[in-house]
């Protein structure tokens, strides 16, 4: 049976266990950054452009499942942006024209290697990261404060009309600042890693590490 | 400035330079890597109220947090948006070293933009688009110029009438007691 702490348990009776709330009920923040950096390491050295589209559509999927939305449109426009300047120097055999321009194997190639992993770094990247992640040390402690100082700012109304914008920026931070007292910040209870949550984490890295081993033997 | 006050107020700043860079990753833009680079305003500000090492630090933070708000700490955009920053930063905080109160915030902005530019087209250089950099290095510098003006323009206005600034400023900074 899947274990779950009171805190868990109530809150998923509210909302109901949804795909979402596996990742932030059933994984450990600080296990989930730790489990996905150890994909990162073999995605950025897969040669195979198909394994590197694979793995980044793995990404997609995940962060689809884990944040419910995703935008796909920034990723698009990288990759196309970083295959057509790559195209504009021609490198290797010619594919074929458009008007005097050719379009060139090597530099496309290049080129889509380029998108793909920068968008598939991405996606790990955000796969990795929430809120409840928690560093050591001094940076640490640093880094929790901004947080909190960020969610008191985000919680503020701020009207945004040009003609009182600056007004309205002053007085929210005015009020913000002055109730900012430098205590120790709370954390939310951490979630522990569930059985579920420990074969999907090892689903994954082993997916991602079989992809790596299989491109190594040349299969 | 106390350093209690300005452990209070690093923090904070880093805080606000998320909260913008959220309202600017909210803002529609045609291009990804083109930016308003409003995260640069709290920078702007500490460099009248921090002392240069806490600037930095507050550099450090907002890079850091950045990159865990877009989820973008382990990819190349990460590398762009440190780059970037570290070299604005420090050329706003040289400018403001050297020339004191005769630069205005318009002045200091377009230094950290013109550095900011020059940075990424270098990682953008050797990290991603090779040689056709310069096909993309007059869109950024223009696009870059125009920002940083509007940008400096903004905090110029912001300082003048935010009661806030003045208040902090009234706690003292060295640079204001000398003043």
């Amino acid at each position: 049976m899947v274990q779950v702490t009171d805190r868990n348990r109530d809150r998923g009776r509210e909302t109901g266990m949804s795909r979402k709330s596996f990742f932030t009920q059933s994984i450990n923040p600080n296990t989930l950054f730790l489990g996905t950096m150890a994909c990162l390491l073999p995605f950025l050295f897969l040669r195979s452009l198909l394994f590197i589209f694979i793995e980044m559509l793995l990404f997609i999927t995940l962060n689809y499942l884990k944040k419910g939305k995703i935008k796909l449109l920034p990723s698009i426009i990288i990759i196309v942006s970083l295959v057509f300047f790559n195209l504009l120097t021609p490198v290797g055999k010619v594919l074929f024209r458009i008007g005097h321009f050719p379009i060139t194997l090597t530099a496309l190639t290049i080129g889509l290697r380029k998108g793909l992993i920068l968008t598939g770094m991405v996606q790990i990247s955000k796969f990795a990261m929430g809120r409840n992640l928690h560093f050591p040390g001094k940076a640490g402690i640093l880094v929790g404060r901004t947080f909190a100082c960020f969610d008191r700012i985000t919680a503020m109304k701020i009207d945004l009309a040009p003609s009182q914008l600056i007004t309205s920026i002053d007085d929210a931070l005015t009020k913000v600042y002055s109730t900012m007292e430098m205590g120790t910040e709370e954390h939310p209870a951490a979630v522990r890693t569930t059985k579920y949550g420990k074969i999907f984490l090892l689903a994954m890295i082993s997916l991602c590490w079989i992809l790596f081993l299989i491109q190594g033997i040349n299969l | 400035m106390s350093s209690t006050e300005s452990r209070k107020l690093i923090p904070f700043l880093a805080a606000l330079c998320l909260f913008l860079a959220a309202v600017e990753y909210a803002i529609p833009k045609p291009l990804p890597f083109l930016r308003l680079g409003l995260a640069n305003l709290p920078i702007i500000i500490s460099l009248f109220l921090l002392k240069p090492r806490e600037t930095l630090l507050l550099i450090f933070l907002k890079i850091i947090g950045q990159g865990l708000i877009t989820g973008t700490l382990f990819s190349y955009i990460f590398l762009f948006s440190a780059s970037g920053s570290f070299a604005s930063g420090l050329a706003m905080m040289g400018a403001h070293r050297l020339f004191g109160r005769k630069i205005s915030a318009i002045g200091l902005s377009l230094a950290g933009a013109a550095a900011n530019n020059i940075a990424q087209l270098a990682v953008a250089y050797f990290v991603l688009f090779g040689s056709a950099t310069k096909y993309i290095a007059p869109i950024l510098f223009i696009s870059g110029g125009i920002t940083g003006f509007l940008l400096g323009l903004f905090t110029d206005r912001f300082m003048e009438r935010s009661k806030w600034f003045r208040s902090l400023i009234g706690t003292g900074t060295e640079e204001e007691k000398q003043a």
